[in-house]
């Protein structure tokens, strides 16, 4: 008994996430004909875009060791930004422009915690409120709005695949290839399970670190585009509230908050799994305050099961596994 | 004076300072500053801020936080204006602290019995918790509207003078006395110090660790609940939708304004009466000239990164003598 109850485990630990999303994924779908019809699906494709890609910046900084509350502030300026600039630049160039102004606010974020040594959590929930601050003065506290034809037309689909989703995945991919192929990454993996140790074995923390940060700002900055497509239109107050959302996101899937291990996948199936819920609520016609209740219940339940296994199994399993010790192992099997 | 002798300066009394220079040069600035009805409007501002920092100094002090006082702050207000309508003023507080408590009772159950981890314990309770308002008040606003005896007698708290000393101000100073005890004077205060500053050697040297949490949790809670009964007062209303929206965050900025460590262990609780003052001051000042919302936001977040980067600052160019390991 107590041999399977590990197996399971350790299935938990690697797929939990994925399971959990299949199941409800095939509930829902058994349940009701409308959601599992290709539109629906391509729906639910398109709605967990924004907070997806924003929370792959977001898993970097939280495998080492950091936050990034001002995350939402950064998705609404740079998302009010583009939107303005595209009568200026075209669709394109305000695209890049907002990259590049994300990247700016990240890499303030990174220069603040590095530089002034102010704690990552304190420095960028002062950042939320400046950031935040400054999308009302850009607009003046009015919705920026663009009918531009390349703008709207990147809310469609491709042969019933979102193009926004589509973006998402080549986005993963580059956190992919950043996260477990440079030594970015497993910088990013040291500085997280033993600061200290990654500093006395020469690794520039304070560069990463701020690497991170930008990082963050620029996978932000691309979210708000995102959701600015998906609207239409920005407004000063968009995305706000999503740090924490994108935050939990980032948890579900499986990063520990004490930095040091985690997925990309985990977050990717995450932010699915948010828009997969929303969708049903919506389609289930569960009222709006109802949804609420029952998205933090949800939270509570996942992470209550992953909190109850760690208490009944610390013995019995290894801690939780980051690549890093994979690859240790593989070397030596060598 | 030597670079030593002025960050030991700074470290004491720096937010003292800053919110002197403040009131001077806004009662310079301004005819209307320096008025009782204008002093009345923000020290009660900051009470209701500085009140729920008291209960998140402690929870942050135990090395966690609370990020549901926003919503608790709803609810508690919500329940506490529904039932003064039918109800006297007596049971309205009542039910108000009990609901902020019992939430604050189950964060910390889940924290502590389910082991999941603070930060989202306690979000998945702020959007649970901002929802059973919603749904109590149907997402309407409840405006009090009672007996004229009734109405007089809530407006007390949030109103009222004790001898020609404006309630919340009171309310406010006995909170923070009682908690100052707490802190300093009972084996309670220096168990949470001593969770905060190391878990594992607390459980080691038999502490009930848990227990701990609870009992923090819930008094987050309840101090949450008592700054909602005073803005109710004041309001004379609420709204379920919007009424604490972003409060858990501006409560925990306050405390960090103050001083107190994220790390845990240690309080600095006048700190916090201090900082929720310094931020009431300076909307208080943006109200005066009559300055869009949003830049109280902008002054907000630019006071708290200069605040703590006299902190960083601090810490990298003055660091007490055997400190030097710690410094990375």
């Amino acid at each position: 008994m107590k041999q399977i109850l590990n197996k399971f485990g350790r299935i938990w630990e690697r797929a939990g996430i994925f399971i959990m999303l299949a199941v409800l994924a095939a509930v829902f779908a058994a349940i009701n004909p409308d959601f599992r019809k290709a539109n629906n699906i391509s729906n639910i494709l398109l709605q967990c875009t924004p907070i997806g890609i924003a929370a792959i910046g977001m898993t970097f900084a939280i495998i080492s060791g950091a936050f990034d509350l001002s995350i939402g502030s950064t998705m609404a300026l740079t998302a009010c930004v583009t939107v303005s600039l595209i009568g200026v630049l075209g669709f394109y160039g305000a695209v890049a422009a907002g990259l590049v102004l994300g990247f700016l606010l990240g890499l303030v974020n990174g220069l603040i915690v590095t530089k002034i040594r102010i704690s990552p959590f304190i420095a960028t929930l002062g950042t939320l409120w400046v950031y935040r601050a400054f999308a009302y003065i850009y607009t003046q506290n009015k919705p920026v709005q663009s009918t531009d034809a390349v703008f709207t037309s990147w809310g469609d689909n491709f042969v019933y695949v979102p193009r926004l989703f589509i973006v998402m995945l080549f986005c993963y991919l580059a956190g992919f290839f950043l996260l477990y192929k440079t030594p970015f990454g497993r910088y990013v993996f040291a500085i997280g399970s033993n600061r200290r140790a990654a500093i006395l074995s020469g690794i520039n923390v304070a560069r990463v670190t701020l690497f991170v940060f930008a990082l963050a700002g620029l996978f932000g900055a691309m979210g708000g585009a995102a959701l600015a497509v998906r609207l239409w239109s920005a407004k000063a107050d968009t995305a706000s509230g999503y740090e924490l959302m994108i935050i939990a996101a980032v948890v579900l899937g499986g990063t520990s908050l004490k930095g040091g291990s985690g997925t990309l996948a985990g977050t990717f199936g995450a932010a699915v799994l948010f828009a997969v819920i929303y969708n049903a609520m919506d389609m289930f016609q569960v009222q709006s305050y109802w949804q609420k209740i029952a998205l933090g219940g949800i939270l509570l339940i996942a992470l209550s099961l992953d909190g109850l296994r760690r208490k009944y199994m610390m013995l019995a399993i290894e801690p939780v596994q980051s690549p890093l010790k994979d690859k240790g192992e593989r070397i030596n099997e060598k | 004076m030597s670079q030593q002798q002025f960050w030991k300066i700074w470290e004491r009394f720096g937010l003292f300072i800053i919110i002197l220079i403040g009131v001077v040069g806004l009662s310079l600035l301004s005819p209307n500053f320096a008025t009782m009805t204008n002093f009345k409007n923000f020290i009660n501002q900051a009470a209701v801020v500085a009140i729920a920092g008291a209960g998140m100094t402690l929870a942050i002090t135990s090395g966690g936080f609370d990020l549901s006082v926003g919503s608790v702050f709803a609810l508690a207000a919500c329940f506490g204006a529904r039932i003064l309508i039918d109800g006297s003023v007596a049971q309205s507080i009542f039910v108000s602290l009990v609901v902020g408590a019992g939430i604050g009772l189950l964060n910390g159950l889940i924290i502590t019995k389910l082991r999941v981890p603070t930060f989202i314990a306690t979000l998945a309770m702020m959007t649970i918790v901002r929802g059973a308002a919603l749904i109590y008040t149907k997402g309407r606003d409840i405006n009090i509207i009672t007996g004229p005896a009734r109405e007089a007698a809530y407006k007390f708290f949030g109103g009222g003078y004790i001898f020609s000393l404006p309630v919340p101000m009171v309310l406010m100073i006995s909170v923070f006395a009682v908690f100052y005890v707490v802190l300093n004077h009972t084996a309670f205060g220096r168990h949470v110090c001593a969770v905060g500053s190391n878990e594992q050697a607390a459980i080691y040297s038999g502490l009930n660790v848990d227990r701990i949490k609870i009992a923090v949790f819930a008094i987050v809670g309840l101090t949450a609940s008592i700054a909602a009964v005073i803005q109710t007062s004041q309001l004379m209303g609420v709204n379920s939708g919007s009424s604490g929206l972003g409060f858990e965050l501006q409560v925990i900025a306050v405390v960090v304004l103050g001083g107190t460590s994220l790390r845990g262990g240690k309080a600095k609780l006048f700190g916090t009466m201090a900082g929720a003052i310094l931020v009431a001051i300076a909307n208080n000042g943006l109200n005066l000239y009559n300055t869009p919302i949003f830049y109280q936001y902008l002054v907000f977040g630019l006071i708290l990164l200069l605040a703590v980067s006299m902190d960083g600052l601090k810490n990298k160019f003055y660091t007490p003598a055997g400190a030097w390991a710690q410094r990375i």
